[in-house]
């Protein structure tokens, strides 16, 4: 096969200068394609080089001598000489390839870009038979958009750069605002015992500048009379390498440089460091709070006083009104005591006529009512004064329902009310005697009181855990549910007594109620109207 | 011994060797004690405060003393006390009177050198029946 182009274009500087010969249209055509730029090559359907231009040369750095009948591929960059005759192939086939960046190899081994453009050789008959290749060195310009992209990302990286580094600054000068004007003193020490750091807070707190204080003893900010000590504390303090508060449970001072001294409180952390162990103490100003303490406390104190003179004032009052109680009720019952022991005397005189012998049953009767109205308030003013003493003992049950009971009977029989004594009172309770006698003959006086004749009071017990049950049943009238509660109040007196019963006092059952309670009890009623009450108590086991 | 309310000649006559000594600084109270003992049949001195119960006992030499607690002078307690370290009345019966139940810590009462007590109001049965037990 022949190829269209011819096998040398002689270089134009190849001509003689002075006089140059008239050049026709192929000498033109040839002087063109010798002094592009671009490397302009020839080659067979085969990919040999059948023409090489100056550019060619100066670009892949081969005179055309050698690289004329050489394959294509030996300009390949190792390993890219399949692409060249994938390239080929397609170019046979008639297509055209522009600008297609390809690696190739320069003579000296050098890495070179091209921009190549590949178009097929048609004769007049329309066969391709040759390709033509022009390929232009974009080394340079590579490097360049390469150096450029390089720089930006340099830039970029640099640029991130400054704006951590200021960023960083921006936190570390944040930090130091924040360290600086802190609301306690922050200082840090060393081995020795000199400051190194002091926040600008220390020196408000001090009177110190920071000048006066770096590299000083932290001493100077320690008062007089505990210096001698501190380097000892700060020497123990670096060995145990503990964070902790200063002085726990002490009240520490600080000393200012004018002299005067104010309560702190420190907490002190190691920092190892390689000259030793520094240390970290942060020291609030505590003076107002202490102030603030004090007050409380003054407030407190006088409070309290105020409270005990209170206190003492209610207590002398209380004493008082006990005594005064106690003067009253004697001064009451004196005379009451003569009255009922002569109307006594009289009834034994057998001269009496019917009609003495009744006003003497009045005067009887009435007084003993007031005696008992006397008793009851005076003992219900002593357990109100918490001046009720008890003296608990173990106590056998029967032994005092046998007393009560033997006490309450001639009032019992006059009423034709039987007062009888359950088999189950062989218990022993731990009660005072003669208040649990007082109890039990307040509820006997009522049941029998309230029964009507032919009726039946009995007590009756049972152990119920530590306690006994203590229980005094009648067969009455009963008590009203809506009053059931209301008659352990003082005073309270159920709205109906039956026609010729002796009037209380209102005071039996709340007596009874304080009486049971002192002793660890409690009391309560069962009652049903017509069907008689049972009222309950409760004390605890005794021993036997 | 003139005792209008006396109706027991018989028994007044087999007391009335045995002396009681009673005090309480109220006249009626005394009255009332005296007339109920007198009427037994027993001799009767009065004593009105605590002072004149130490007196009028080592002088009068009684069988048994009946002392009201609230005596002035010297107490009821003080004077028991007083009277048990005589050697005269070391084991003579000697009781308490008492206004209130309440008023009595069976402890102290016994402590003080008292035989028994008796609680107000007395009436005649049960003081004659205290006094004879006591005697007996």
């Amino acid at each position: 096969m022949r190829d269209a182009i011819p096998e040398s274009i002689q270089p134009v500087d190849s001509t003689p200068a002075e006089t140059p010969p008239p050049l026709n249209a192929e000498q033109w055509l040839a002087a063109i394609v010798d002094s592009s730029d671009d490397a302009i090559i020839g080659e067979s359907l085969s990919g040999i080089i059948t023409s090489w231009n100056a550019g060619a040369t100066r670009i892949f750095g081969y005179e055309s001598s050698e690289a004329i009948g050489k394959s294509i591929s030996f300009l390949a960059w190792p390993g890219e000489e399949g692409r060249i005759e994938a390239f080929l192939d397609r170019v046979r086939c008639g297509e055209r390839i522009d600008h297609f960046e390809v690696v190739r190899k320069h003579k000296s081994g050098r890495r070179i870009i091209l921009s190549l453009s590949l178009s097929p050789i048609v004769d007049a008959g329309g066969t391709i038979i040759g390709i033509a290749k022009i390929a232009r060195d974009m080394t340079e310009r590579k490097v360049a958009e390469e150096m450029i992209a390089e720089n930006e990302i340099r830039l970029r990286a640099l640029t991130e750069q400054e704006a951590s580094a200021r960023a960083e600054t921006l936190g570390a000068l944040r930090f130091r605002e924040l360290i600086e004007n802190a609301p306690d003193a922050i200082l840090q020490v060393d081995a020795t015992g000199a400051i190194g750091i002091a926040n600008q807070t220390t020196e408000t707190m001090f009177g110190y500048t920071r000048e006066e204080l770096i590299g000083n003893s932290v001493d100077v900010l320690v008062p007089e009379a505990n210096r001698a000590g501190h380097a000892e504390h700060r020497k123990a303090f670096a060995a145990a390498g503990i964070a902790r508060p200063m002085g726990q449970g002490l009240n520490l001072y600080a000393r200012r440089k004018n002299g005067t001294q104010f309560p702190v409180e420190i907490s002190l952390s190691p920092v190892k460091k390689e000259s030793g162990v520094h240390v970290t103490a942060v020291i609030r100003d505590v003076t107002e709070r202490k102030q603030i303490e004090h007050r409380v406390r003054a407030l407190q104190e006088s409070y309290m006083a105020e409270l005990e003179v209170r206190q003492k004032e209610a207590e002398r009052l209380n004493q008082l009104k006990s005594e005064f109680m106690a003067s009253i009720s004697h001064e009451l019952r004196t005379p009451l005591h003569t009255i009922i022991g002569f109307a006594e005397l009289l009834g034994e005189e057998d001269r009496l006529s019917e009609k003495q012998q009744r006003f003497l049953h009045h005067i009887q009767a009435d007084s003993e009512h007031l005696l008992g109205l006397i008793n009851d308030v005076l003992d219900l003013s002593r357990i109100e004064a918490g001046g009720l003493m008890l003296h608990t003992e173990s106590l056998s049950l029967q032994t005092i329902v046998s007393e009560a009971v033997n006490s309450i009977r001639p009032y019992a029989d006059s009423r034709s009310v039987a007062i009888r004594e359950s088999g189950n009172l062989d218990v022993y309770v731990s009660a005072d005697s003669m208040r649990l006698r007082q109890i039990l003959y307040n509820l006997l006086s009522n049941g029998a009181k309230f029964t009507e004749a032919g009726g039946e009071v009995c007590v009756d017990a049972a152990v119920e855990g530590a306690s006994v049950k203590i229980t005094v049943e009648d067969t009455g009238l009963g008590i009203p549910p809506e009053e059931c509660t209301r008659i352990f109040d003082k005073f309270y007196q159920v709205g109906f007594t039956p026609v010729g019963v002796r009037e209380g006092t209102g005071l039996g059952l709340a007596i009874c109620k304080q009486l049971v309670e002192m002793q660890g009890g409690k009391i309560w009623v069962e009652s049903e109207p017509k069907k008689g009450s049972r009222f309950h108590f409760t004390l605890p086991c005794g021993n036997l | 011994m003139n005792n209008p309310l006396s109706d027991r000649p018989e028994e007044a006559k087999r007391h009335f060797a045995t002396r009681i000594l009673i005090a309480d600084d109220t006249l009626s109270s005394r009255e009332l004690l005296r007339s109920i003992l007198e009427g037994s049949g027993y001799e009767v001195v009065e004593a009105e405060d605590g002072e004149q119960v130490l007196e009028r006992a080592t002088v009068f030499k009684p069988h048994l003393m009946i002392l009201d607690l609230q005596l002035p002078k010297l107490n009821g307690c003080a004077a028991a006390t007083a009277l048990r370290r005589i050697p005269a009345f070391r084991t003579t019966p000697i009781v308490a009177l008492t206004a209130a139940l309440s008023d009595v810590v069976p402890e102290q009462i016994a402590e003080a050198g008292f035989t028994s007590y008796l609680v107000k109001p007395i009436g005649p049965a049960r003081l004659r029946q205290c006094i004879a037990s006591l005697l007996e």
